[in-house]
């Protein structure tokens, strides 16, 4: 690419441009990423990018209007922000429309960018695809096919302004490494996939990734059906992972004032057992997802949602915030510069309890262990708060883990599901999703099989 | 957006150092969408893309550039590190011939977004009213409207050289009812591979609206489903998602090629029931997995896949169908310039049979009538699946009686379509979304009623 304006300079000129009564807010970012698919010892392909974009949202007198580009060249950004300025003739007149207002909460210092990801030479990033493909099929014979060993990485710069004196950069990168496996035992197929990832490229284990994807093909051979009955459940951390963060988007500020959550009307109630705690934290730099400010520019800070089982908060960005007579929670989450901002979990954490998973099984009499669920955005409805989900994991009989099972369903509904936990574990585990997990028990679910 | 000429000049560079292979995927796409909820018009947005994916082939390896710069300094670069995986010696002059086919070319500047904003908040707006009248019950209404246009041009060493416009047009409401048992929604898509002018002539929107919230009403008496094994009749088009899941997945010769699908050595074995013939289609008018090219440049096609219950053949794209020494069928589909192709399906569906759909429920003592599946997931490597109804009733000694809560579907795609007992001669197909890989493409999928006759629930039934 040739010499490119810095992303300060796009955004201010885009900021400048307003009119009066217009307010103007623009997201402007730029990345590199790698990829390296490597198969049957071989790179099966390389892909290399660079790209920036923006998301420019005009508001004249109660009316929002929207656009967006995947490009920076001149006369594509010109374009984007006449759209957006067009779309505001469309929507309906809000009263409650807005962009963020400073509210002197500074950005907290964070270190989220590993400078080294862009300098390392291509053909280290490749030799790690290689590598982590041999570690794979070097770790256990019943592991026959590696369909894909991966490493990837990203970094990038992003700055968001707006007429209301927002102006904030942030700079981020990732590298992960993973695997997809396939194991075979006679007649019996389990695929796995494991990962290791973080923000800094040394600290990606090749070996933890390996191990991750092995373990999990090969635990759950000789799994089977098993018959229908009511049992607890106890779900891994990775699955519990899934679970919360498919519930925090319920403590959504828009999910609520839409009436599509099942935390509807519940403020201050008891929505969840007492031994749930949970806090949304962007600060807290273990997750991935940490932020110095939200997708609006306000400073991240903690949320308290869930309080011993009691519903304390919501999610908020600064339009449902208004709509609702209050503060921002600087909780405004957008899909890159292609999404308007909406209130949404980023980092979200349970607090963990006082013992491991292996100690509670061991006070099991029977259960189910979960290792991983399947058909979960079919299966559940944040609405209504039925959930019936395709399971896999080992039975757990009297404080042991016993065969595994595979083809069942658990179900029960959201509500009853956060009554029931009747432990958190004290394994807290940060993985690349908004929720971190831990070991979860919950006491009695249906489990259908034969 | 990309002439000849260049085309010719960075195919030649790319493949300089020996690559066996060269592609220049240039697209220039849009998007535009307006919403209704709250009965307010919102979320107004236009989304545009522009840009160039390089691919470049040496033996087993691909390697791939994108980019935003479509100068031709910016592709000559973009090919330059696109080869940097090719290690051979020099090779000859390409020439880029060209079907030089276009299709329905437009230019994104002078589509008439204004247009389609202004009708489509009209249309919006009288779903609203009439889906809020269908009971006292509908407290909610969401609707939204989208169109999609994409260009692309793509220019090969082998080659090709191929033009093409796409329009896509997409509705959707979703109503909320509330009754003793909760919130319960209705949700119904509707979409087509036509312009949006085009679009408006074939929808019937108020019936739409009406569809929606009657589904939620409905559903305000669900009782909790049954849980265990039992048989199932699916009504005709709301089941298509199942044999693109349970099956369709595994017939991508890219599964086949890594030995990651339970289909692989199994040509010309039997792999379903002898009612089932199963074919791909990228052919059928407006549906929205159609296309005259694929994104590799080759004609959509019509394949039958699975004939009277023998699996005939595989989807193939450029790369696996090389492998193999086979033509490809025409499966090879990138959500945009910056992803690689691979194999996919286009319209997948199961051709109708000689029973009568009524019979088909007459003929069920006991079991589950779906009349509308929502998404799944499957594992190709095992066949295992789940899905979710969406709408479903209890069949009690041949009828359909009452209504059941959302539930899934859980069981193993060779299983299934070797349980296949009844096929009805009705037909309906609608449209999805297909993701793989962490890229998505509009897919259509469908089926004739027909029974399954056996599979498990989960349901919340008292065990």
């Amino acid at each position: 690419m040739s010499k490119e304006p810095s992303l300060e300079s796009i955004a201010q000129s885009i900021v400048n441009s307003a009119k009066p009564k217009e307010s103007i807010e623009v997201i402007v970012s730029r990345s590199t990423s790698t990829e390296v698919i490597a198969y049957q010892g071989e790179v099966e392909s390389l892909t290399q990018a660079t790209e920036g974009g923006l998301g420019v949202r005009v508001i004249v007198d109660g009316r929002v209007g929207f656009s967006s580009v995947s490009s920076l060249e001149e006369a594509l950004v010109t374009r984007c922000l006449a759209s957006a300025r067009d779309n505001t003739a469309y929507s309906t007149y809000d009263p409650y429309a807005t962009l963020a207002e400073p509210d002197g909460i500074v950005y907290p210092l964070m270190a989220l960018l590993d400078p080294k990801i862009p300098e390392v030479p291509t053909e280290q990033k490749v030799s790690r695809a290689l590598e982590l493909e041999k570690m794979v099929l070097a770790k256990d014979k019943r592991i026959t096919e590696v369909p894909q060993a991966q490493y990837s990485d990203f970094y990038g710069e992003s700055v968001i302004a707006s007429t209301n004196g927002i102006l904030g950069r942030s700079e981020s990168s990732y590298a992960i490494a993973s695997a997809m496996t396939v194991a075979r035992d006679g007649d019996d197929t389990h695929t796995g996939y494991g990962y290791s990832v973080s923000r800094y490229f040394d600290d990606v284990s090749l070996e933890s990734a390996a191990s991750d994807a092995v373990s999990r093909a090969i635990r759950l051979l000789g799994a089977k059906k098993t018959t229908s009955r009511s049992l607890t459940v106890v779900l891994e951390p990775r699955v519990a992972s899934t679970l919360f963060a498919l519930l925090s988007a319920s403590l959504s500020a828009e999910a609520i004032q839409r009436k599509r959550s099942i935390f509807v009307g519940r403020h201050n109630e008891q929505v969840a057992s007492e031994v749930i705690d949970i806090v949304d934290d962007p600060t807290d730099v273990r997750f991935q997802s940490a932020a110095s400010f939200d997708a609006e520019g306000l400073a991240s800070r903690p949320t308290h949602l869930i309080e011993k089982g009691i519903l304390k908060n919501f999610l908020y960005d600064s339009y449902t915030a208004n709509k609702d007579g209050i503060k921002s929670t600087a909780n405004a989450v957008r899909a890159g510069f292609s999404g308007t901002p909406t209130p949404g979990p980023k980092s979200i954490a349970l607090k963990p309890g006082m013992r491991s998973q292996e100690e509670i099984v061991e006070n099991i009499k029977e259960g189910v262990l979960v290792q991983s669920l399947s058909g979960i955005h079919s299966g559940v409805n944040p609405v209504s708060g039925d959930f019936s989900v395709g399971a896999e994991g080992l039975i757990i009989r009297n404080g042991s883990l016993a065969e595994g099972v595979k083809e069942v369903t658990i179900s029960s509904t959201l509500q009853k599901m956060l009554l029931d936990v009747v432990e958190v574990g004290n394994d807290t585990t940060f993985l690349p999703s908004v929720a971190a997990g831990n070991t979860v028990v919950i006491e009695k679910m249906n489990l259908s099989g034969e | 957006m990309l002439n000849k000429e260049t085309a010719d000049k960075v195919l030649t560079h790319a493949l300089g150092v020996g690559a066996n292979f060269a592609e220049i995927f240039v697209e220039d796409s849009f998007s535009s969408s307006i919403g209704l909820e709250d009965q307010r018009i919102e979320g107004v947005g236009d989304y545009a893309s522009k840009g160039a994916g390089i691919r470049v082939v040496y033996g087993e390896t691909t390697g791939f550039v994108h980019t935003t710069d479509l100068s031709e300094k910016g592709l000559m670069e973009a090919a330059s590190t696109a080869r940097s995986v090719a290690k051979g010696s020099p090779k000859s002059q390409t020439r880029v011939v060209g079907l030089s086919k276009r299709y329905t070319s437009f230019n994104s500047e002078t589509v008439d977004l204004g247009y389609f904003k202004q009708r489509a908040k009209e249309k919006l707006t009288l779903m609203d009213d009439i889906a809020r009248t269908v009971d006292s019950s509908i407290v909610q209404v969401t609707s939204s409207m989208n169109i999609h246009g994409r260009r692309f041009i793509l220019a090969n060493s082998d080659g090709r050289f191929v033009d093409q416009s796409t329009s896509r047009s997409r509705v959707a409401i979703k109503s909320v009812a509330r009754g003793d048992t909760g919130l319960q929604t209705g949700y119904e898509p509707v979409a087509y591979t036509v312009d949006f002018e085009e679009f408006l002539d074939m929808m019937d929107f108020e019936e739409l609206a009406k569809t929606a919230s009657q589904r939620a009403v409905v559903k305000l008496a669900a009782k909790p489903a049954p849980s265990g094994t039992l048989p199932v009749v699916i009504r005709k088009g709301s089941g298509g998602v199942l044999f693109h899941e349970a099956c369709g997945h595994g017939l991508e010769a890219d599964h086949i090629k890594k030995n990651t699908s339970v289909y692989t050595g199994r040509l010309g074995q039997t792999v379903a029931s002898p009612l089932v013939t199963l074919v791909d289609d990228g052919t059928v008018s407006k549906q929205w997995g159609s296309y005259a090219f694929d994104d590799e440049g080759a004609e959509g096609r019509y394949n039958v896949l699975i004939r009277n219950g023998v699996l005939e053949d595989y989807m193939w794209d450029a790369s696996s169908a090389k492998s193999y020494r086979k033509e490809t069928s025409g499966n090879g589909r990138r959500q945009s310039y910056r992803h690689l192709p691979m194999v996919r399906m286009t319209n997948t569906y199961l051709l109708p049979g000689e029973s009568d759909p009524d019979d088909i429920v007459a003929h069920t003592e006991q079991g589950v009538y779906v009349s509308r599946l929502t998404g799944g997931q499957v594992n190709t490597a095992t066949g295992d699946f789940v899905f979710g109804t969406q709408e479903a009733y209890l069949i009690e000694n041949g009828e359909i009686t009452s209504p059941l809560r959302d539930t899934q579907l859980i069981g193993n795609g060779p299983e299934v379509l070797a349980n296949i007992d009844m096929v009805g001669r009705d037909f309906d197909m609608i449209p999805g979304s297909c993701g793989k890989n962490g890229q998505s493409v509009p897919v259509g999928t469908g089926q004739p009623t027909l029974r399954i006759s056996g599979i498990t629930l989960g349901g919340t039934a008292d065990v």
